[in-house]
């Protein structure tokens, strides 16, 4: 993979002066008609509770006038109320576009020697997500950023092995006690699997919160900041510990400092991995026009670079 | 001495400590300080007994463990000694000069085999390996015997043999040390002492796949 410094000159060559001229002067003009709108939609909600408290009054003149707030209320309310929101979407809108015309370059760049493919608005089949010791239920299912990376063989070839991995949320209806139905969110977040040409000897859940049966034990290994860091259960530890190695367990360790909490399953032949945070995704105040953001770019395709590597360098794991 | 009779003693105090209470509780009569002193004794042998109970059946349960790890050990041991048979009568296939070497393997197993407990299992495997290295390298000499395919069957299975005694080993070390901090922490110590817990060893167990991997399984020498 390229360095970093590398990356931010090839980046640099990619976009022109004149677009980021465009795309702030386009955010100038929305920070303008913004810094009119709200105080517009501020002085309005005063203006409406003064004639309220007016046409309520005992003194009021008028009956039935109170009707007319409403007629009031569509003008001098939703108006600015409309071009705050349309102003808000269009921000992101532009996040969406800028994201579509430079993702290919970029993850082609990122992704140097890898054979992959991308596309934004796919995500992983539900059918594997409910295959996957993830799932518990769910009313609705979404995602994007689909990426599936050829996982290399010794000699560089590319392999019939393939991560794959997108953004995914799932959602379930609940109901509370009372009654209410509230939306509980049972996945959000980076979901990846491989499936391999055999079949695992053992389960293995590294922080995997519902893999629990009478069968599994807890692996408690020669590694104290691992046990402290990773709760690794299993169904036969000798198994697991062949596929735990030393250095896999210091690389594991590596990949916590690097991208957070996340888990993996080995089951039967497949591997199943969930990150804690979203690809290819900023937090909103950040979803800026600048170098932040193709940072992040960077960091996740180096972040899954480094788990595809993990993956192909463990012979333990991939030639079981 | 009975090993158990310092934990004899210690249950017989709180026991004591209890009955005391008991006792101080019934003369409330005579004065509140019986009351008071009579539920502190009894409350503190309690919680004390409690705390006896749990430490003394944790320390139990990663003892079983330390057991449970040395089996899982053995198992290996047996297959490796196992997979021996066949990869002599594989190398006298080609290697026929080489009787000496291959009839002492032989003996060795046998011994190992008829031995009765882990730690005669252990010892005898430590002495095997030389010679089952000895075996394996032969291979070096002989071209045919490194190209064939049962003798690299027979080397694959022995190299998964030899990661999942490794891995036993490894779960076995970290039983050991678990177990050995816990009966060596303050108040643990105090339990494990006057029950009779004596600190764990660890094993040394030889492997071969400090070795195996000069065997390039594509025939060449890598």
């Amino acid at each position: 993979m390229i360095s970093k410094e590398e990356y931010r000159s090839k980046v640099a060559s990619l976009i022109n002066e004149s677009e980021i001229q465009a795309y702030e002067s386009a955010k100038r003009k929305r920070k303008r008609i913004l810094s009119i709108a709200l105080p517009l939609e501020f002085a309005a909600t005063v203006i409406y509770v003064l004639m309220a408290l007016f046409l309520f009054s005992d003194n009021s003149i008028h009956p039935g006038s109170q009707f007319s707030l409403i007629f009031f209320a569509l003008p001098i309310w939703l108006i600015p109320t409309t071009i705050t929101i349309v102003l808000v979407s269009f921000n992101k809108y532009d996040w969406k576009a800028y994201k579509r015309k430079y993702i290919d370059g970029l993850l082609s760049m990122l992704f140097d020697g890898y054979k992959y493919t991308y596309d934004g608005k796919k995500f992983i089949d539900s059918s594997v997500f409910k295959e996957s010791p993830y799932y518990t239920y769910y009313d609705h299912y979404y995602g994007e950023d689909l990426i599936s990376v050829n996982i290399p063989n010794d000699d560089g070839t590319p392999s019939d092995t393939i991560f794959n991995l997108s953004d995914l949320v799932a959602t379930a209806e609940e109901k509370d006690q009372d009654g209410h139905t509230k939306t509980v969110t049972v996945f959000d977040g980076l979901f990846g699997y491989i499936e391999f040409p055999f079949e695992f000897k053992c389960t293995l859940g590294i922080n995997h919160k519902f893999l629990f049966d009478k069968k599994m034990e807890k692996l408690t290994l020669e590694d104290i900041a691992f046990n402290k860091g990773f709760k690794a259960i299993t169904n036969n530890p000798v198994e697991a510990l062949v596929i735990l190695t030393p250095s896999m367990i210091q690389k594991l360790k590596t990949l916590k400092d690097k991208i957070g909490w996340f888990s993996i399953v080995l089951i039967n032949n497949k591997l199943y991995m969930e990150v804690r945070h979203d690809l290819f995704e900023l937090k909103r105040p950040k979803k800026e026009f600048n170098e932040e953001v193709f940072d992040k770019i960077y960091e996740d395709v180096s972040n899954i670079l480094s788990i595809v590597e993990e993956i192909k360098t463990n012979n333990k794991i991939f030639k079981m | 001495m009975n090993k158990n009779a310092g934990l004899s003693w210690l249950i017989s105090g709180l026991v004591f400590a209890f009955v005391l209470g008991i006792v101080f509780l019934c003369l409330w009569s005579f004065s509140v300080v019986f009351i008071v002193l009579g539920t502190i004794l009894m409350l503190l042998s309690f919680v004390n007994g409690m705390i006896l109970i749990g430490v003394y059946n944790k320390i139990v349960k990663h003892k079983n463990k330390i057991n449970e790890s040395l089996a899982l050990i053995d198992i290996q041991l047996k297959l490796r000694f196992d997979l021996i048979p066949n990869l002599v009568e594989t190398v006298k296939g080609f290697a026929k000069h080489e009787e000496k070497v291959l009839t002492e393997v032989i003996e060795l197993r046998n011994q190992a085999i008829n031995a009765t407990n882990e730690e005669e299992i252990i010892e005898d495997a430590n002495n095997i390996l030389p010679k089952l290295k000895q075996t394996v390298l032969l291979a070096e000499d002989y071209p045919k015997l490194k190209a064939d395919s049962l003798f690299l069957s027979l080397m694959q299975d022995l190299v998964d043999i030899e990661d999942r005694i490794v891995a036993a080993r490894r779960i076995y070390d970290s039983n050991v040390t678990l177990y050995n901090s816990l009966i060596q922490i303050f108040p643990n110590n105090l339990i494990s002492h006057a029950a009779g817990f004596k600190t764990a060893e660890l094993i040394r167990i030889d492997t071969a796949e400090k070795i195996l991997p000069k065997i390039n399984f594509d025939g060449g020498k890598e």
